[in-house]
């Protein structure tokens, strides 16, 4: 039996995982129906090819490098929360950790997903190992997003590691195979003091190492579309820009899921309203940097007034998109900034509501950041200009996608303590190691003590 | 050879990125391994010999 930290609030994160309810099996089955169907709608794409999506020339990306955009976007959320937040020592990120965390490692294998699925052709998938050129920001992207995925692994699973095995050793009612599982994942935990110095020394350096990657990645995720000459995507502005729509997102997805967490399983000590309001703080720098961003880009084009790329800026705010441009505005913006500053404080339903509408509405602009430009691709845009409208096979792959999500967090919160109870307990100091009786004394100690 | 001819051969030659990936990955994965069995064996050697000094006693 290893040693564990004291934690008040054990008993209340550790009782969604004592057992499964019906409503988690229903909801579960609900879950995996909507993914069947976007399983079936892939292979009926892969059988009958990429003509069953609305993409076409020269509208070569669509819904799913959207998506793709999207939920890399949403997995910065772990680690903006967990290692940027961890470097400038806000201690008040503690409880939230995990379930950010969580986000980001459930987020990242549909972002690759996407990419996958988008190829029309998966078995290719290993041609940018085989045939990989150093010159294709593909190759950066690829070799960014495997080592941030598997980084993320092991960040997340070393910061489980001591509730594993809290789990192996106060969960002794649940099934038999769980607490195998229990046992194989704790690797033999024995909560040694020693054993939580390194692993706090190993988090610490890793956070700086995930803090370069999250940068990296969502740079070189953008550098897919700006090292291209296309109007609207070749701007320096694009890397810093993609980067905090993506914590922005984040961010308001960990708010989100925070209340729903806190609602259902009656986390409301362990959660406490400080939390959303300190959240609450960062989303208005966040949604206020997003407009600098937007205002400085387009106001720079604009004044520029270079034909191509006043092509695409004119189909953003009064072409065929104008409704979904002025929709997102209107929700990542307006209505969360004036929620987050005039209701937000004190209100978890607010904010989660104003967050809900942030992470719609960063959906919608990773779509117009996408689609407007390669309906009016420079050069081509008089002879070519190219119309996109998704189909049922792209919306219910997107649906499942989302379901798939959402399964993954929802059994995970009932197999894992969603609260990191050791990095929350009051003290890390564990039950001393009993000494021998007679102990011999360090030379000088009799004098340092009188 | 010249050093831009070496980066250009480099950046454009198929396979190689690929090895970069490979290697990159590997790189990751055996550090993050001693890591953890790093992490592990803390305070293995302290409480073995403190269990040796109580078979002492």
């Amino acid at each position: 039996m290893a040693r564990h930290p004291y934690n008040e609030h054990e008993k209340v994160v550790l009782e969604p995982i004592r057992r499964v309810t019906t409503p988690d099996r229903w909801l579960w089955i609900i879950l995996l129906v909507l993914m069947g169907l976007g399983v079936y709608a892939w292979a009926r794409q892969i059988t009958l090819g990429l003509g069953v999506t609305g993409m076409n020339r020269p509208v070569y990306w669509g819904v799913y490098l959207t998506n793709f955009v999207f939920f890399i976007g949403l997995a910065h959320s772990g680690t903006f929360i967990s290692a940027i937040l961890r470097l400038t020592g806000a201690e008040w990120r503690k409880p939230m950790t995990r379930a950010a965390e969580a986000l980001t490692l459930f987020s990242l294998p549909f972002g690759v997903a996407a990419i996958v699925i988008d190829m029309g052709r998966p078995d290719r998938i290993l041609n940018v190992i085989i045939y990989g050129r150093f010159q294709s920001p593909l190759l950066w992207d690829f070799t960014a997003v495997s080592l941030y995925l598997f980084s993320s692994v092991v960040f997340f699973y070393l910061s489980l590691l001591p509730d594993i095995a809290l789990c192996r050793d106060r969960l002794t009612e649940v099934p038999r195979w769980q607490r195998r599982m229990y046992e194989i994942l704790a690797l033999g935990w024995k909560g040694r003091p020693e054993q939580f110095h390194r692993l706090e020394k190993v988090l610490d350096g890793m956070a700086i190492f995930m803090t370069m990657l999250v940068v990296t990645v969502h740079t070189v995720v953008s550098w897919v579309f700006g090292m291209t000459i296309q109007p609207g995507w070749h701007t320096a502005l694009i890397g810093p820009f993609f980067l905090l729509g993506a914590i922005f997102s984040g961010t308001a997805a960990v708010v989100v899921v925070l209340a729903i967490l806190r609602k259902v399983y009656y986390l409301e000590e362990t959660l406490p309203i400080s939390l959303f309001n300190s959240l609450r703080k960062l989303l208005i720098v966040f949604t206020l940097g997003w407009l600098y961003m937007m205002i400085a880009e387009f106001l720079t084009i604009f004044y520029g007034n270079l034909p191509d790329e006043m092509e695409v800026f004119w189909q953003k705010f009064t072409g065929d998109f104008y409704i979904i441009f002025w929709a997102m505005v209107i929700l990542v913006f307006v209505i969360p900034l004036l929620i987050f500053i005039f209701r937000g404080k004190n209100s978890i339903p607010w904010m989660m509501a104003a967050s809900a509408l942030v992470v719609f509405g960063m959906w919608l602009e990773r779509y117009v950041v996408i689609i407007p430009t390669e309906t009016r691709p420079r050069l081509l845009y008089e002879l070519v200009q190219g119309s996109y409208t998704p189909t049922w096979t792209e919306w219910v792959i997107t649906l499942s996608m989302f379901a798939g999500l959402i399964f993954l967090y929802a059994v995970f919160t009932r197999f894992f303590p969603i609260i990191p109870l050791w990095e929350t307990a009051e003290s890390l100091e564990t039950e001393a190691e009993p000494e021998p009786r007679r102990r011999r004394r360090r030379f000088g100690e009799r004098f340092a003590r009188s | 050879m010249s050093f831009s001819e070496l980066v250009y051969t480099f950046s454009n030659t198929a396979g190689i990125g690929g090895i970069i990936v490979i290697i990159v990955i590997a790189a990751a994965a055996t550090t993050y391994l001693m890591l953890t069995r790093w992490i592990l064996k803390g305070g293995e050697e302290q409480s073995e010999s403190t269990r040796r000094r109580r078979r002492i006693q």
